[in-house]
Order: C-alpha cells, then sequence, then structure tokens
C-alpha cells in the first residue's frame, strides 16, 4: 500500500479532520431545531418529520461528511424511529425493484471486465478504426461512449484508461505539453459520460430515477422506451462533443502507426478468444435484447438477476470476483434515497415543500423543467450524480403533479442531466480518471467541459420541446 | 572534572581506564559480552543526570588520565587525586541470556543510555567491495552473504527483556547499506512493525538515504519516530575519500536532499545526521552543522574514536579544547533554528545539542525545564502519544484519495 504525508502543519491537519464532529453536531442540532418548530398549516405532522431527515441527509449528501450510502442507511433508520413509517414498510422498500436490477448489471460488467471481453472489444475497434490520428482519437472518443450504453461509464473509463496511457506512452506524448494527449484523455472521458445516459447500464442514476418515479407515482420507464427518448440526444451531444473536441485540442502530430504494433502486442498476450468470453458475450447481448423487447413485460431485474444465474450455472463468474467488481456502497445508497423519497411523498412532505417553493412562482411547466434540469446539471458537478437524483426527485415528483407535467418528463430532466458532468475531476469518475493521466491541467477541462455543459443542457431541452412530443411525452 | 558537559567530552574522547577491582570484579564484566565498537564501553551518569558512554577496552584508554573505581559500594571518576562520584550502570542482565532460538542476546541487542540497539540485518555492502568507510569497525558481518538475519521473533523477545529489566526506554534499529532502491528500509518494515505493536515505545533508525523520497515518507509511516542518515563528513573531498561507499553509491547530494526532505516529514529534532568529530577540519564541521541545522536537521556530532578493525585504528584522537567551541556552535545553531533539542534522553554515546549549552554562557533555563518535562514519566507518556496522533494525522494511505470518488 502506498502512503503520502501530509504535509500541512498539524493544526490545519487537527482542524480539517475534526471538521466531521464538528459539522456533524452542527447537523444534528439543525435537525432538533426543525422538530421542535411548530408545524406550518397544510403539513403532516410526518410531513414536518420527513422534512427534517430530508435536510439532514441533503446536508451530509452535499458535504460528503459520511459516506453517501451510510447517511442512506441513516435516513432508513430515521424514518420508523421518528414514527414517519412503519419499519416493516421502510426496509421492504429497500427490496426495491431498481436496486436490484442495478445489482444485476453490477455482476454482469464484472463478468465482462473480469472475461477482458471488454479489453478485447476496446483493442479492436482502436486497431481497426485507428489508423491517422484523427481516427484514433475519434474511436478513443467513440467507442467508450457506445460501451458506456450497456455497462457502466465508471467500468469503461477504468477498462479504457490503461490503454489509453499505453498509447501516449507508445507515441511518446508529454504530459501537459501534448494538445493530443489531453485530447485522448478528454475524448475518453468525454464518450463516457455522454453515452453513460443513453441507457439503464450507464450509470445506476437512471434505474434509481425510475425507481423513485415508481414508488412515488406507480408509472414507470422501460429500457427501450429510456433508449428512444434519450438516444438522439445522445448522438446530437456526441456530435457536438467532437467537433468541440478538435475544436479545443488541436492535432499535433502527424502519424500514429506505432499505436497499431502495441495494441497487436496486446492482442497478442490477450491471446484468442477463450469460450469463456464468447457465452459471457452471448448472455450480455440476450440480455440486452430481453430488456429491449420484454423489459415490461418480464421486469428489468427479474431479466438482470435470471442473466447473473445463468453466468453462474455455466461458472463463467465466481462470487470473488462479484465482490471485487460491485460496488456495494451504491446498492446501499439507492434503497435508502428510494425509502427517504418515498416518506416524503405519502407523509406530504414533498407536496408540501414544492407548494412553497417553485410552484407559488412557475410560470410554465417548461421553466419549471429548464430549471430542474439545470440544477442537476449544475448540482452534478460538485456532488454525486445519485445525490442528486435522491435530492431532486422526490420535490420534482410532486411538482409535476401539481402542474399536470408528464413525470417520466420530470424523471428523464433530472436523470439525464444528473450524468452530465464533464467540468471537474470530482464531478465524475471518468473525469476524475482522465485528470489523473497527468496530461490535463484543471483549466483544460473547465473551459471545454463549461461550455460542452451548456451546449448538453440546451440540446436537451430542445430534443424535450421538439422530439419528446412525437413520443406522447408532454410537458 | 567540574563541568559534566566538558567531563563528557573528555571522557568520550579518550575513554576510562578501571581500577584493579572493578576489572577482576563481577559489577562490570557483562559489559564485555556486548560488541565492540561505538558504544561499546560503559555507560557512567555524571552530575547533572548527564550520561556517557566511556571507552575501556580500546587501547587508547590506557593513556587516558580518568580513572574509575568503587570504594565502600560508591563509584567514582578520580583525576589527579581528585574525584567525583558518579553512577554506573550496571550492563543489562539480560546480556547473558539467550533467545528461544539459542542466540545470546548481547548479539541481539545492546543498550547504550536510554537505547536498545539493535541491528538486524547485520550485513553492509560497502564491507565485500572494500568501500566501507575508513572510521568503521566491523559492526557488521562482512558481505550480503553473511549470517542470517535475526528473526522477528527474537528481537521481540530481546525488546520485551530489556524493558521488563527497566534498563532500556526506546528502541533504535541500525541498518547497513543494502543493494536495492530503498537500501533496505522496507526489510526492516516486520521488525518495525512488530516493535511497534507490541510495546508503547519511540523508535528510532539510523540507514541510508533511499533513492526515492517516497520510501522516506513510508519510513514514517511504518511507525519510526526517528530517522538518522549519516552524513559523517561535511567536507566533500574528504567524505568521497573516507567514506568512498556513501559517496560512489549514494552521493553526498543525496544525503543533503533526503535529510532534508525527511526534516519536512518527521517531527522537528527528530531528524539527525552525525558529523564526525576529529575526521575534517572545525571550520568544515561548523558548515556542516550551519547546512543540517538550516534545513531543520539535528546534527550529532560522535568524537572520532580510533576503533580496533577499523582503516583509522591508528588515528589522532581529536583535541577536546578544540572540539568545546563546536559544541557551543552546535548548541546556539540548534536553538536559533528553533530545532526541537528535547528528544534526546539519556544520550552516552555523543553529545546532545542540548549538552553543548555546558560550553557557552547560556543558563538554558527555558529549555531545560522542557527538557526535564519531556523526561519526566509524564512527558514521556505525552510524548508518545503525541507521536502516535501525529502520524494518524499525517499519514494517509493512498488509496484512500479514492474513497471520496466512490459512488
Amino acid at each position: 500500500m502506498a502512503v503520502a504525508i501530509d504535509k500541512r502543519p498539524l493544526w490545519v491537519i487537527l482542524l480539517s479532520k475534526s471538521h466531521r464532529p464538528f459539522f456533524f453536531l452542527l447537523i444534528v442540532l439543525a435537525f432538533w431545531g426543525i422538530l421542535s418548530l411548530p408545524t406550518p398549516d397544510g403539513l403532516s405532522q410526518e410531513g414536518h418529520k420527513a422534512i427534517a431527515v430530508f435536510f439532514v441527509c441533503v446536508t451530509l449528501w452535499v458535504t460528503s461528511l459520511i459516506p453517501l450510502s451510510i447517511t442512506s442507511l441513516l435516513a432508513i433508520i430515521l424514518i420508523p424511529l421518528l414514527g414517519i413509517m412503519e419499519s416493516k414498510k421502510a426496509y421492504s422498500l429497500f427490496g426495491n425493484e431498481a436496486v436490484f436490477f442495478i445489482l444485476g448489471a453490477f455482476i454482469l460488467a464484472a463478468a465482462l471486465m473480469k472475461s477482458g471481453l471488454s479489453t478485447r472489444f476496446a483493442l479492436a475497434v482502436l486497431s481497426r478504426f485507428g489508423g491517422t490520428p484523427k481516427r484514433l482519437l475519434t474511436a478513443v472518443y467513440l467507442f467508450p461512449a457506445f460501451l458506456s450504453f450497456w455497462m457502466s461509464e465508471h467500468a469503461v473509463a477504468a477498462m479504457m484508461f490503461p490503454i489509453v496511457v499505453e498509447i501516449t506512452k507508445v507515441l511518446e506524448l508529454r504530459p501537459m505539453r501534448s494538445e493530443y494527449g489531453k485530447a485522448l484523455f478528454v475524448a475518453m472521458a468525454w464518450g463516457c459520460i455522454i453515452g453513460g445516459v443513453a441507457t439503464f447500464l450507464g450509470g445506476a442514476r437512471n434505474p434509481l430515477a425510475v425507481g423513485m418515479l415508481l414508488e412515488t407515482t406507480g408509472q414507470s420507464i422501460g429500457f427501450f422506451e429510456w433508449m428512444v427518448a434519450v438516444v438522439p440526444a445522445v448522438i446530437i451531444m456526441l456530435a457536438i462533443g467532437y467537433f468541440m473536441l478538435f475544436w479545443f485540442f488541436k492535432i499535433d502530430l502527424k502519424n500514429v502507426s506505432q499505436v497499431e504494433e502495441a495494441l497487436v502486442h496486446r492482442k497478442i498476450e490477450m491471446g484468442k478468444v477463450t469460450w469463456e468470453e464468447r457465452l459471457i458475450g452471448l448472455v450480455m447481448l440476450l440480455t440486452i435484447l430481453t430488456w429491449m423487447f420484454f423489459g415490461k413485460r418480464l421486469g428489468l431485474a427479474n431479466i438482470a438477476i435470471a442473466s447473473v444465474v445463468v453466468l453462474f450455472v455455466l461458472d463463467l463468474i465466481k462470487w470473488k470476483d462479484v465482490e471485487e467488481y460491485v460496488n456495494w456502497g451504491v446498492i446501499l445508497m439507492y434503497g435508502g434515497a428510494i425509502t427517504l423519497g418515498y416518506a416524503l411523498d405519502k407523509s406530504g412532505a414533498a407536496a408540501w415543500t414544492a407548494n412553497m417553493t417553485i410552484v407559488k412562482w412557475a410560470s410554465s411547466p417548461l421553466v419549471v423543467i429548464a430549471l430542474f434540469s439545470l440544477l442537476s446539471i449544475a448540482l452534478t458537478e460538485v456532488m454525486s450524480n445519485a445525490a442528486v437524483i435522491a435530492i431532486l426527485m422526490p420535490v420534482a415528483l410532486s411538482i409535476a403533479q401539481h402542474l399536470g407535467i408528464d413525470p417520466k418528463v420530470m424523471t428523464f430532466a433530472i436523470a439525464v442531466p444528473s450524468g452530465l458532468a464533464f467540468m471537474l475531476p470530482m464531478g465524475t469518475p471518468a473525469c476524475a480518471i482522465a485528470y489523473s493521466s497527468g496530461f490535463l491541467k484543471i483549466r483544460d477541462m473547465v473551459v471545454p467541459g463549461l461550455i460542452l455543459g451548456i451546449t448538453a443542457w440546451l440540446v436537451f431541452i430542445l430534443v424535450g420541446v421538439f422530439y419528446w412530443p412525437m413520443l406522447g411525452l408532454k410537458i | 572534572m567540574k563541568n559534566p558537559g566538558f567531563l563528557k567530552l573528555e571522557l568520550s574522547s579518550k575513554g576510562i581506564r578501571l581500577s584493579r577491582e572493578l576489572i577482576e570484579g563481577k559489577d562490570l564484566r557483562a559489559a564485555f559480552l556486548a560488541r565492540a565498537g561505538i558504544g561499546g564501553g560503559i555507560d557512567i551518569i555524571l552530575p547533572d543526570d548527564v550520561w556517557v558512554n566511556a571507552p575501556v577496552r580500546e587501547v587508547f584508554t590506557k593513556k587516558s588520565p580518568y580513572l574509575l573505581l568503587k570504594d565502600k559500594g560508591v563509584f567514582f571518576i578520580e583525576k589527579g587525586g581528585e574525584r567525583l562520584e558518579v553512577g554506573v550502570i550496571a550492563p543489562p542482565a539480560f546480556y547473558e541470556k539467550k533467545t528461544s532460538e539459542g542466540t545470546p542476546f548481547a548479539q541481539v541487542g545492546t543498550v547504550h543510555g536510554g537505547y536498545l540497539t539493535i541491528t538486524p540485518i547485520a550485513s553492509c555492502d560497502f564491507f565485500p567491495r572494500f568501500e566501507s568507510c575508513k572510521f568503521c569497525s566491523a559492526n557488521f558481518v562482512m558481505g550480503p552473504v553473511g549470517k542470517k538475519a535475526i528473526s522477528v521473533r527474537e528481537v521481540v523477545e530481546v525488546v520485551h527483556e530489556a524493558f521488563e529489566e527497566g534498563i532500556a526506554e526506546f528502541v533504535q534499529i541500525s541498518l547497513g547499506y543494502l543493494e536495492g532502491e530503498g537500501h533496505g528500509i522496507a526489510s526492516l518494515e516486520p521488525y518495525i512493525s512488530a516493535i511497534k505493536k507490541n510495546f508503547d515505545t519511540l523508535l528510532a533508525v539510523e540507514a541510508h538515504p533511499p533513492d526515492k523520497d517516497a520510501w522516506i515518507d513510508r519510513t514514517y509511516a511504518m511507525g519510526v519516530d526517528s530517522i538518522a542518515y549519516h552524513l559523517d563528513i561535511y567536507d566533500p573531498e574528504r567524505f568521497a575519500s573516507i567514506c568512498p561507499g556513501k559517496a560512489r553509491h549514494i552521493g553526498r547530494d543525496r544525503y543533503l536532499d533526503a535529510l532534508q526532505y525527511a526534516a519536512s516529514i518527521f517531527p522537528s529534532g527528530t531528524v539527525t545526521s552525525n558529523l564526525i568529530v576529529g575526521l575534517e577540519p572545525v571550520e568544515s564541521t561548523i558548515q556542516g552543522i550551519n547546512h543540517l541545522t538550516r534545513m531543520g536537521v539535528v546534527p550529532l556530532l560522535p568524537i572520532f574514536k580510533p576503533l580496533e578493525g577499523s582503516d583509522y585504528g591508528n588515528h589522532k584522537i581529536p583535541d577536546t579544547e578544540e572540539i568545546a567551541p563546536l559544541l557551543a556552535h552546535l548548541y546556539n545553531a540548534v536553538k536559533s533554528n528553533k530545532i526541537n533539542m528535547n528528544w534526546s534522553k539519556h544520550v552516552s554515546i555523543f553529545i546532545t545539542p542540548i549538552e553543548g549549552r555546558y560550553f557557552t554562557n547560556d543558563q538554558a533555563k527555558l529549555e531545560m525545564t522542557l527538557y526535564n518535562l519531556y523526561k519526566s514519566k509524564i512527558g514521556g507518556m505525552a510524548t508518545r502519544e503525541i507521536a502516535k496522533l501525529r502520524r494518524r494525522l499525517k499519514v494517509r494511505e493512498v488509496d484512500d484519495s479514492f474513497d471520496s470518488s466512490e459512488l
């Protein structure tokens, strides 16, 4: 285990370490203060308490004083302890279909990663299409985007990173200096991020949002339905991102012929395609097709878990692989967020908050949609995208019901922008991984990321206004 | 005789003769079970609780004007008819015992002042190449294939015995030069970890600078409280001729860079480097003191002793009158650079910076108050706990930084 020594003065470290219990105490006092206030007119006792719990969770999610998953567990215990909901009900919401869909998707992605199939795909694509600097950059941009349709964008970035690092080494690109080096890492990150919003598989936040929609309104969005609504926006964003990539980063080398040799070497190291890879690829393909065409009838989570069972029956994955690749914190976080969203809705807290805030001055549903999507895209730059959904969804769904906005549209308006964090390394792991290459300065990410973020938001609004009505989704 | 600092200087460099009664008696017999060389003498407690390790076996000690004798159960140092009552640290009883694996304890660890010194890997790769430092006696077994390293279990047994006997308070681990990036520091990790897990003590390591600073980080992280990279000679040309192995395989600049970096990692006053007095001109040692103290490093000034078995076995012993101003300068330089002088406690084998005050007119009242506080039982406990807290706050496992990007 590598270590680093914090060289700041001891008192500064002590202060920064002790802020956690200090702020936690402040949060507890504020929580107690909110509970002690007289319950406002139009709000139930349970709603009052649910708002207090919501305040605590939002503060903890935003500040990350404790891990997001632990905040979710705190929500699950506070809800029954304060009498907002029975324990039995609170814990049962943890068994939401979305949570199990996410678990299944994680295990499927683990199988893909562990088998090396995803790396093999990447090598094949880069080798086939990467003949010139421009084509190689395009492949490094578009392939992760496409792969992020089918597996977590974070996993795609982690898988692509060593390949791109190898390319920069073979081309002898100098960190911080080489424009082409910068472009390669930014392309990888942007591809992952944009591709990650296209389906339920790119980021677990999408099924979380749909899970909250289901618990709150009883409505749901199918796998195929999501794709049909979002993929056109993704294609436009990818096109804009492509032009911005070449605009911001000039290609400062003439040929990339050495890369081909390195990729061939990597392919030789991997050997020929194994039966294990073929079978995992087949299971994955069948799972995706079943999600797309039978998702509504069979249930997304059921399909995902069934595929996982098949992987184990065929001995294609071991439990220790699952333990290694699955982020259990996400599972806990999502279960708690769904429980809290449900409590806010059923106690009337979400509706009351909506009535007291945006509903009072919202001039039109379009303004509300634009506002929430902008809020989502801004917040996701500085906090976890799952936390953005957990915070915005309960109130947004209540406002949607009040203003007659289709709750599905509101779900898209929050879930899709919450994945589009292009600017800062802490926005999303894809950006963090790209930044860790040492090729990029913060400025290299912030300026193009800001412009792409604003453009993506405008694209999203335009798609919502002009395209979604054709699908029967009305703002 | 009245100035304990000056007397320590005299005894360190000239050694002491033993009365016939002491040579033939049992009082100090066990002292001769310990290894020869630096720290191989007898620990004597002078007035003001000043500890000194006085050589007794080396040839030059026969000419020493000082005689140690015992009269009616009390130890005295006698010089020219004048007597001074002193204390003598009885050699540890555990020297005569053996570890569970059959190794004599005295071969695993020796006590110097309040320190138990252990050399778990008795090897220095300079020896087989004939590149060892010329003042160094054969403390290490020749060659990298020398006797096998002492086991962690044996080291723990020796520390346990020394602490049970109450004869040592701190542990010091010495490491010769070993090939490889960290120059052997990684191989000390199991020993350091076992000592830290089993004993509440401060631990010092003397080693050679690793090639990369990351190893210094790791040295601190593994539980080392004080680190010494001994430059020994400051003058570049003399450094190269007296320490050919150090000059060729590590380089003087790397010593200085590593010391500077270590001073930014370890607490003030815990990074040290020897500058041997008597092997280079006084002016050169003064330059060395100035350079090291400006970096926050504590220079330690062992007085050169011609050790049997070393290339400099017949080298002239430095004149103590010449050395005295150097020790005064050491005290002033450490003080003016605001380096903590309080870590060293019951150090017998060299003159500590705080003992340098005996060569100045400074009463050092504040410094001595603090020093005595550190030396007290409560002070010692507080020092250990603060050292633990500091490490806990400062050391971050690199993977920690990824925790924030989880989810």
